[in-house]
């Protein structure tokens, strides 16, 4: 993982951050994936551990550099799901005009998810906590880093991923995503304008949870954490740059510190076109790579590279959309230049711009993959 | 205090992304001094106006885009009563849903919020939406506009089906049809024969009055 020290390593590493069920079934047939978010605590537990193993030799086997876990979103020991019966959503729907469906799922952390069959995986819904005076109620009992269960998959993961020489990246979630999901849209957004003494308190809950995490995945060997959660959409960022700077990236910069005591390097993720809020995520957060550079929201990774890559590792930017849609071809060429624009003097994970989802190409992933092999040799000789 | 200034007050409110409360109270104000129902309509129109712009510009992002969405769709429910013996608040329907194999939501709600503050009625079908249902929901609907969202790659074959499902109903000349979402675009839009490709939630609710033959923006 040199490169992430902004050095030229042997090779460019390759990574996923996260790959659909079906996907990892079919690489590694017969085994079984699952998405037991849903079950009960004891079942759940023996399920994500069964699934770290099979990630693990999955991503191994792809000829990843780094394998993910994402033992600060995984609920612990005891933590029961709770699902929304059809009186509960249409009490929910009644106040707040949103379409809330019975069987919705909701996490530790007030999001609501629903279970999308065909490619067996939860996607978020409306958040749950629908005023600040629920949040209160909520956070009584906020979510303890520290509880036990937490990480007993993440042990797994990194005790396969030493054996393979395999680098490891804890996941995080984001605060801005966290509250833009745990609430509506509309009242984290009215929140966030009327009421930035609470936006502020929450940001810092969620930041207090996220170090301790961090410290925890120092303790386990990580080698680096990535923050996900969306902070841009397709045509900029969820909120004003200015406001981001302030209310978000701050406290991102404590996070990163936290981090860097725990010998852990800080990755932002998002999609979306993040250009106008690179400066607060290099100046004020000050993170140390940035995750997954997405194309089709018009990021490209040169200018990504020729402007900040002196100061940032850069993750991506392989497009999904090609993965799903374009010729094998296509993939392959977009490859080529990722590698070619990217990776001169190191400082670059070649990686899709979010996850082989359901509806990539499993041909065209492996495609990507390849060229990554193929064309991944230091010094890089693309034309 | 005069009813132009009342109302000037109202619409550099909500341009403003002043508390919700303080604008609803700036309306009733406005009411209360002598200002109709319909000269409300026209200022909450006016302002989404030109937050648009702004959104358009990049000077505004999301966040105050939904913001004044919200507003004046708050505003348009408080003076509905008053505005029932006016003519023709609603000025059409839109029956809206992501499409199916797609479970996304938030693009199609800000839409949703756009569309109702511009007084459209919505019917909102919500996410992973099979073909006959939005066909269904044409038949009973009859709605002026079909709008489908769709966030991932696979909605691009559904949307197409939608459409053809509609021809094959004798349905495609009753609804206008338009498409938007990060998977999709204006060529797409041709290419399967949907009226328009809506590229942002502005876009769309601006699309939408268009058709329903009201004017965006007012005085």
């Amino acid at each position: 993982m040199n490169t992430i020290e902004h050095k030229e390593p042997k090779r460019v590493p390759i990574f996923e951050l996260s790959i659909d069920p079906i996907h990892i079934e079919t690489l590694m047939f017969p085994e079984r994936f699952w998405s037991p978010a849903d079950k009960p605590s004891a079942e759940r537990i023996d399920l994500l551990k069964h699934n770290a193993r099979v990630k693990v030799e999955c991503w191994d086997k792809l000829g990843f550099s780094l394998v993910p876990d994402s033992m600060a979103l995984t609920p612990p020991s005891g933590w029961s799901a709770k699902i929304l019966s059809e009186e509960e959503a249409g009490k929910m729907r009644e106040e707040t005009r949103l379409l809330y469906t019975a069987g919705t799922f909701v996490d530790e952390w007030g999001r609501g998810t629903i279970y999308d069959s065909k490619c067996r995986v939860w996607v978020q819904q409306y958040g749950t906590i629908t005023s600040l005076e629920e949040w209160e109620r909520w956070a009584e009992a906020f979510p303890d880093p520290w509880a036990e269960g937490r990480d007993s998959d993440a042990k797994i993961t990194v005790r396969l991923a030493a054996e393979r020489g395999m680098a490891l990246a804890g996941v995080l979630r984001e605060p801005l995503a966290t509250l833009f999901e745990a609430f509506p849209i509309t009242t984290y957004y009215r929140l966030q304008q009327e009421r930035p003494d609470f936006i502020r308190r929450a940001v810092k809950a969620y930041t207090d949870y996220n170090s301790e995490c961090i410290k925890r995945y120092g303790e386990l060997g990580f080698d680096l954490v990535i923050s996900t959660g969306d902070i841009a959409h397709r045509d900029g960022p969820l909120i004003r740059p200015s406001l981001f700077d302030e209310f978000f990236a701050k406290e991102m910069h404590r996070q990163v510190e936290a981090a860097h005591k725990a010998d852990l390097k800080y990755v932002k993720h998002s999609d979306g076109d993040i250009r106008t809020l690179m400066p607060s995520l290099v100046n004020t957060a000050r993170v140390d790579g940035i995750h997954s550079l997405d194309p089709s929201a018009g990021v490209d990774i040169g200018k990504i590279k020729e402007e900040w890559g002196g100061r940032i590792f850069l993750m991506g930017n392989v497009a999904v959309d090609s993965l799903a849609l374009k010729s094998t071809e296509e993939v392959v060429e977009q490859t080529e230049e990722c590698i070619r624009k990217a990776a001169p003097g190191g400082g670059f994970i070649l990686c899709s711009s979010n996850s082989w989802y359901t509806h990539c190409k499993l041909v065209n992933c492996l495609a990507m993959v390849r060229t990554g092999h193929d064309y991944g040799e230091y010094p890089i000789r693309i034309p | 205090m005069e009813k132009t200034a009342a109302l000037e007050e109202l619409r550099s409110a909500i341009v403003n992304c002043v508390k919700l409360e303080e604008v609803k109270a700036l309306a009733k104000r406005a009411l209360e001094i002598g200002a109709q129902p319909l000269e409300i309509v026209d200022t909450v129109k006016g302002a989404l106006d030109e937050v648009g712009d702004l959104y358009e510009k990049r000077e505004y992002f999301l966040m105050e885009l939904t913001l004044a969405g919200s507003t004046a769709s708050e505003i348009m429910n408080m003076i509905k009563p008053e505005l029932k013996a006016s003519v023709g608040l609603i000025k059409g329907k839109v029956v809206i849903g992501t499409v199916a194999g797609d479970l996304h939501y938030i693009g199609k709600d800000i839409v949703v919020v756009m569309l109702e503050s511009q007084g459209l009625e919505v019917v909102d079908l919500g996410v992973d939406v099979p073909c006959n249902r939005f066909i269904e929901a044409v038949k009973t609907e009859k709605p002026d506009i079909l709008a489908m969202s769709g966030l991932l790659t696979v909605v691009v074959d559904e949307m197409g089906k939608v459409i053809e499902a509609l021809r094959n109903e004798g349905l495609r000349d009753k609804v206008k049809v338009m498409i938007g979402g990060r998977a999709v675009n204006p060529e797409y839009a041709r290419e399967i024969g949907a009226d328009a490709f809506g590229a942002s939630a502005f876009d769309a609710a601006k699309l939408a009055v268009e058709w329903t033959g009201e004017k965006m923006g007012g005085q």
